[in-house]
This record gives structure tokens, C-alpha cells and sequence, in this order.
């Protein structure tokens, strides 16, 4: 990591650069952790993809902060879980979480036994993302989860718009079928 | 439409990317098809789930950590640019690595004079088979490569070529630049016409160079470790769009040129950063070229020293400069088969003349000298 001088980005660009704060971090920080299964470190990766960001604002164009930060984020969070050693296993610690859960109650289930119940559907669902095979669940959490477009999820995972269709729709079908006994159809 | 086909575009429909007719037709499909319409209901129902679930947050003190982050001047994690390799690529690079090794052993072991008898025993096989063309006399020979024997020109090799040309056209127009700035400075703006000119002619070529760069990105078949060195292509191919460079005057090089050139800082290392694909079946290799040399016919000509058509009908070609050897290949276009020889290997065009190639204009192409002479500035 380097030290360098502070250099004020246009006020132009820093509008966007604090619109894009305001409206990417809290989907950063979702994406990353559900990469990593550990919310700090989600945090941090966030913080460091805006970090990166604000130094190469005169680089990416506003238009593309959204597609930027979230490869960003993924080059951080596969670098980290290279250098833990882990396999691409998310949610491993998620339960454990109890700061800021995924697994948050629905809130409009009030009872306990409804809050229970919220609760463990939850955790059903995200255990089923997880079951969902690395290479398909990286194109539903961006599309699905985070709303990117095709075209922006194709240049995160740098791969053709075509292949991240696909992809989203195995990880769908897969999902599909994981979360079938909590389907009412 | 079949249900396979319906399956994959109730994905498509969900995210509102079927166009209309294509749209109504998946749903007369799914209104009398059982399965299918099960399955609609089912992704609905899925996809509902999922956009159920509970937003993580940021802390509140995201926002203030960062600000003090970004005063405190701390710079870009090294992590960020710091693409996975996947392992298909891992061993590609293992193979394209053995291979280059095994290819320069056995060009070392070509150069070596071997005695008469032991020859025949390699010719045609792992090297330009060489054999005395019919019309030479005792004493004069001619050594000569066999068609097959010559390597295809692949998208790699026009890749780099293309990179270091790119290099070349940055390095010459920065240097004609400050020498431009020099003389306006010191008020001897007499004769800067033919600088301004050059300056241009430079700037046009990294728009080429860059616009095919970019395309063979934008398709994977090359990428960059630096994603600056990316960004920065970008940039120039975008700010040295030939419609704005067409005037090709002082105004043109002031306000297109020079701006483009200063905002750029690591675009010197361009052929360093580049990462080619390495292995390539002949129909990809074939469909990718020739889209280059239609999209861009002047390209190829910038890239390399060419010779058109079939000039040998007795399919061996005259190697006349023993230096020449593996650095002509085989490029096949709608002419029929052509002999190029990337610019910045060959050390003597003047040698090529003799094989029929052309070398083009020293002005508008980068030679064997500059490219590896010229040094990025400073």
C-alpha cells in the first residue's frame, strides 16, 4: 500500500463519486460479505474499493463506478480468500454474525414463533446461495441479489454478456429447486 | 419453441430482457405447457424470495472512516488490480512456456553449423526445410522454407506487434511534441509544419493500433495486468478519434493530441502488460485475423512487411537472410496466402525487398531500429 498526495477530484465528479457512496456501499458491502461470509472484513473491502475509486476517479468514468467498485470488491475478496486459504465456501461464518445478520428478522413478523420462522427461512435461503456452485452463484449474487445488469455483471466477472445469461439462469434453476419447500405456488 | 429453449428464456423474462414478440410467444408457450408454467410460477416465486431477504448495511461511521482514509492520503490497496488467474489459464501458460523453450532449444540447435550428413536427417521436420532451389548453380544456393514449414501468423503475434507500435507512435509524437513545445517556445515556429504533421500522423496510427487493441480485449483474446495501462488505451483511442485529428494542424496537435498525451502515464508499458491467449485453434485464429484485416485493412500493413499472394508457385519461399527465419509467417486473407514479417523483428527491410515485400514508408510505420531502440520517456 502506498502513501501518496491528496489531489481534490472536480466538484463534478465529486458529486457522483458521493452519489455512487451513498447509493453502492451498503450493496458493496452485502456482496462482498456474502463472498467472504465475514461482514467486518465486507466492510472493509467496501471501504477499500471506494478508496481505489476515489484515487482513479479521473480514470472511470461516472457511468461505470457501479460495474468498477463491484470488481474491485471481487479482486479484494478473492484475494483475501486466496490468502486465508479458503475455498470459495460463503457464509461460513454468517451465523456467527450476530453484529449485523443476513439472517435478520422479517419485520413484519412481531410474534416470536413468526420471528422464528422468519428467521429460519432466512437462513434457509442463504444456505441455499451458498450451495449454489461458485461460478453460477457469482452471476446470481450480482444480478439477483444486487441488481447489476447483464452488461455490468458481464464486465465484473470479465466474461461475455451471453455466458453471464446463462450462468444467471443455472444459478436460478439451481435456486429454485433448493428453496422449492419454501415455495407456495 | 421447445422447452429447453423456454426454460432459459423465463430467465430472460424475469429480468425483462425478451423482446416483445419473443415474449408473447414464451407465454402462449407457458399457457399450454404444464411443466413450463410450473416453472414460471416457481422462479417468480424463487426470485421473490431472494429479493426478500434483509440488506447488510454500512456501519455509520463508514462514510467518516473513509473521508480520513482519503486525507490521510493512503493509497490504492495492491489487491484491487489484482485479477485471479484461473487455473485453465495457469497451465496454458505452463504449456505456451514449455513450448516457447522447446522452440528456442531447437532454434539454437538450427543455428548451430552441422556437418553435411546429419542435416537430411532434420530437414522438413521441426525447421524451414532447406533445400537448393533448381536454378542455382553449384556454390550458390539458395536456402529456401517450404510454405508448411512456416509458422501462421496468429492474433498473439499481431497483439504484440501492435503493442509495440503503439509504443513507438507514443514514443516518437511525445518526443516531436516537446520539441514542438521547444521551438514555440523560443519563438522558432518556422518549419514546425513537418513536426505537426509527423505529430498527427502518430497520434492517427495509436487510434488504429489502439481501436484493434481494444477489440481483441473486448473478445478476451488478450487482456492487461495493469488495468490503468487499460483505462489509458481507452482514453487515447477515444480522445484521438480520426475525425478530430482530420485537420492535422497546430490547432489539432494543441488541443487533441497534447491534452491526450499528458493524461497518460503508464501507456509506455503497454507490450509489458499485455497478456495473450497463447493457444488458438486454426478457425479462431483464422475468423480473428481476418475481422481485423477487413475492420482495419491498414493495419496489417502498419504491423508488418507483407508480400501478397502466392509469389513462389513452387511453394518453397527464399530465405535470403539466414536472420529472417521464424520471423515469417503465413497470413491467409481472401487473396489467398500472403508472407508477412512483424516490423519490429526485422532488422534490415532492405532484405525483404528481395523476398518481393514491401517495406512501407519509414515515416508512417515503426522499424526493427526504433523498436528497440526507443525507450518510453521519462
Amino acid at each position: 500500500m502506498t502513501v501518496r498526495t491528496v489531489e481534490q477530484p472536480d466538484p463534478v465528479t465529486l458529486v457522483a463519486f458521493n452519489r455512487a457512496l451513498a447509493e453502492h456501499a451498503d450493496g458493496l458491502k452485502a456482496y462482498a460479505a456474502r463472498m467472504l461470509g465475514d461482514s467486518t472484513a465486507a466492510e472493509d473491502v467496501a471501504q477499500d474499493a471506494f478508496l481505489a475509486l476515489y484515487r482513479h476517479l479521473h480514470q472511470v468514468p461516472s457511468s461505470a463506478f457501479r460495474p468498477w467498485l463491484y470488481r474491485v470488491a471481487r479482486n479484494l475478496c478473492l484475494d483475501q480468500l486466496r490468502r486465508r486459504k479458503f475455498k470459495l465456501s460463503l457464509f461460513r461464518d454468517l451465523q456467527r454474525d450476530d453484529d449485523q445478520s443476513f439472517t435478520a428478522e422479517d419485520p413484519t413478523a412481531h410474534a416470536p414463533d413468526q420471528l422464528a420462522e422468519s428467521r429460519e427461512a432466512n437462513a434457509a435461503i442463504e444456505s441455499a446461495i451458498e450451495q449454489i456452485p461458485p461460478k453460477f452463484r457469482e452471476a446470481f449474487l450480482l444480478c439477483e441479489m444486487e441488481g447489476l445488469s447483464y452488461e455490468d455483471a458481464a464486465a465484473v466477472l470479465g466474461c461475455p454478456v451471453k455466458t453471464v445469461s446463462t450462468r444467471l439462469f443455472r444459478a436460478r434453476k439451481r435456486f429454485q429447486s433448493l428453496v422449492s419447500r419454501l415455495i407456495k405456488v | 419453441m421447445n422447452c429447453r429453449t423456454a426454460h432459459y428464456e423465463l430467465s430472460l423474462n424475469l429480468d425483462g430482457r425478451l423482446p416483445s414478440g419473443r415474449h408473447a410467444m414464451l407465454m402462449e408457450h407457458v399457457d399450454g405447457c404444464g411443466p413450463c408454467a410450473t416453472l414460471w410460477k416457481e422462479l417468480q416465486a424463487a426470485q421473490s424470495l431472494a429479493l426478500r431477504m434483509p440488506r447488510q448495511r454500512v456501519s455509520n461511521g463508514f462514510r467518516d472512516q473513509l473521508w480520513q482514509r482519503i486525507q490521510s492520503g493512503e493509497g490504492t490497496p495492491e489487491a484491487v488490480f489484482r485479477e485471479p488467474v484461473p487455473l485453465v489459464s495457469k497451465v496454458r501458460y505452463v504449456l505456451a512456456g514449455a513450448a516457447a523453450a522447446a522452440a528456442v532449444l531447437l532454434a539454437l540447435d538450427a543455428l548451430q553449423p552441422a556437418p553435411e550428413k546429419s542435416r537430411s536427417a532434420t530437414e522438413g521436420v521441426l525447421q524451414p526445410r532447406l533445400v537448393a532451389r533448381g536454378d542455382a548453380t553449384p556454390g550458390n544456393t539458395q536456402p529456401t522454407a517450404s510454405y508448411a514449414s512456416l509458422a501462421p501468423l496468429t492474433p498473439d503475434l499481431l497483439a504484440r506487434e501492435a503493442a509495440l507500435q503503439f509504443r513507438n507512435n507514443y514514443v516518437q509524437a511525445s518526443s516531436q511534441l516537446a520539441a514542438l513545445e521547444g521551438r514555440q517556445a523560443g519563438s522558432t515556429a518556422q518549419g514546425a509544419e513537418p513536426i505537426v504533421r509527423s505529430v498527427c500522423d502518430h497520434a492517427v496510427q495509436m487510434h488504429d493500433l489502439g481501436s484493434v487493441l481494444l477489440r481483441l480485449r473486448e473478445d478476451e483474446h488478450v487482456t492487461f495486468s495493469n488495468p490503468q495501462v487499460d483505462a489509458e488505451l481507452r482514453m487515447m483511442v477515444q480522445l484521438l478519434d480520426e475525425e478530430r485529428l482530420s485537420r492535422g494542424d497546430m490547432d489539432t496537435v494543441r488541443t487533441v493530441v497534447a491534452p491526450a498525451l499528458r493524461r497518460v502515464h503508464r501507456i509506455a508499458a503497454l507490450p509489458e502488460d499485455l497478456r495473450v491467449r497463447g493457444i488458438w485453434t486454426p478457425a479462431e485464429r483464422q475468423q480473428v485475423l481476418m475481422r481485423i484485416s477487413i475492420d482495419r485493412p491498414q493495419v496489417i500493413g502498419r504491423l508488418f512487411y507483407v508480400m501478397p499472394g502466392q509469389p513462389f508457385p513452387g511453394k518453397d519461399v527464399p530465405v535470403v537472410d539466414p536472420q529472417l527465419q521464424g520471423r515469417i509467417f503465413v497470413f491467409q486473407d481472401d487473396c489467398g496466402t500472403n508472407l508477412v514479417a512483424p516490423r519490429s523483428t526485422v532488422a534490415n527491410p532492405a532484405t525483404l525487398l528481395r523476398l518481393g515485400m514491401q517495406p512501407a514508408p519509414e515515416a508512417a510505420t515503426g522499424t526493427a531500429d526504433r523498436a528497440s531502440t526507443s525507450q518510453p520517456p521519462r
